[in-house]
């Protein structure tokens, strides 16, 4: 086989690589910020996809209980925990969810729009001075 | 030259996409520390005998899984950290062999205290499970420290943790005789499925030989 087959034999195979590549570094860049906080912080219950487990622990992704929250609701459960009894999807959970007290304000509220952007069907991010704003609402336990 | 670093790019794709079959045949590894005698014979590293109480408050001894693979983890309802990932993985192994009487599951709690029968009762009824093929053990809390570590778990209390409890996320598959065959990284969803491929290839060792 001479060279000009051999590269044409692997010119296709050059191309591949490089697509490989740009696929894998764009596929890093586009996780955002409350992604990251969300797999590091809260995916170890509720799942990498917000699917839950079973009885155990509620589903976030196509969860009637989320879609029906308020911004302020979701602030104050994903800050101070949630301890009621509550019903999702028709099934009722009575395990306590605890709080994210150690997060800082920036990653609070990244975290709270990718969740309303992921699972709660919001179509725009809330600022972050009107996400922090609603902690003071919270009643905690 | 030109045509020897070409060669090496493609040959390095093909071994990038091959899959090394020398490691999915034959039988498992025996783990553990075997002892080989003076006459040549092996005494394989064995799990030795034990016996908890279910979430039926059934007991459970080696007795129980006489003539089954089984496999194990330790854990605790309170667990907030790898636990809920290590059950969701378990359940993918429930889902495959639920219905297979060869096969059973030990869950251990390392929070005897807390998780009693009617816990590990009610944890296991919101996991749906399909049969009770899967049994949550509890029991004497240094009995239970004392078998993670014959099953490769490291497993203890922890009061520098948040939730109180240290445990390594393994998995353990044993054989019929009690012998170790393979340890698995239970959060890991690509090292589970190795476990279920290994369970397979472990079923087979105890199938009759062909003639």
């Amino acid at each position: 086989m001479n060279l000009k087959t051999l590269s044409w034999f692997l010119w296709p195979l050059v191309v591949i690589g490089i697509i490989g590549i740009w696929w894998s570094v764009s596929e890093r860049s586009t996780e955002s910020a409350g992604q990251r906080i969300y797999l590091q912080h809260c995916s170890n219950c509720h799942m990498e996809r917000g699917q839950g487990l079973r009885g155990l622990v509620p589903p976030l992704a196509k969860a009637d209980y989320l879609q029906n929250l308020s911004l302020s609701e979701l602030t104050c459960i994903i800050r101070y925990g949630q301890t009621d009894t509550i019903r999702v999807n028709g099934r009722v959970y009575e395990r306590p969810m605890p709080g994210n007290e150690l997060l800082t304000a920036v990653e609070l509220s990244a975290l709270v729009n990718f969740v309303r952007m992921e699972w709660g069907g919001a179509t725009q991010k809330e600022s972050h001075q009107s996400i922090i704003d609603t902690l003071e609402k919270c009643e905690i336990d | 030259m030109k045509k020897v670093i070409l060669f090496g790019f493609a040959s390095l794709l093909f071994v990038a996409c091959g899959n090394d079959s020398t490691q999915k045949n034959g039988p498992l590894p025996y783990l553990g520390e075997n002892i080989i005698t003076d006459k040549g014979d092996t005494t394989y590293y064995k799990i030795p005998a034990f016996g908890f109480v279910d979430q039926d408050s059934s007991w459970i001894t080696n007795e129980s899984v006489a003539d089954k693979i089984y496999v194990t983890d330790f854990f605790f309802t309170s667990c907030l950290s790898i636990c809920r990932k290590m059950k969701q993985q378990m359940l993918k192994v429930h889902e495959v062999y639920g219905k297979d009487e060869e096969i059973m599951l030990l869950s251990h709690t390392i929070d005897p205290n807390y998780d009693t029968v009617e816990v590990l009762k009610e944890y296991a009824d919101d996991l749906d499970l399909m049969s009770n093929q899967w049994r949550f053990l509890t029991g004497d809390k240094d009995s239970i420290y004392a078998m993670g570590a014959r099953y490769f778990v490291a497993a203890n209390e922890d009061p520098n943790s948040p939730d109180g409890f240290y445990h390594t996320d393994v998995f353990t598959l044993v054989d019929k005789e009690r012998r170790v065959r393979g340890v698995y990284h239970g959060t890991d969803s690509l090292d589970v499925k190795r476990l279920i491929v290994d369970i397979e290839r472990l079923k087979k060792e105890y199938e009759p030989q062909n003639p």
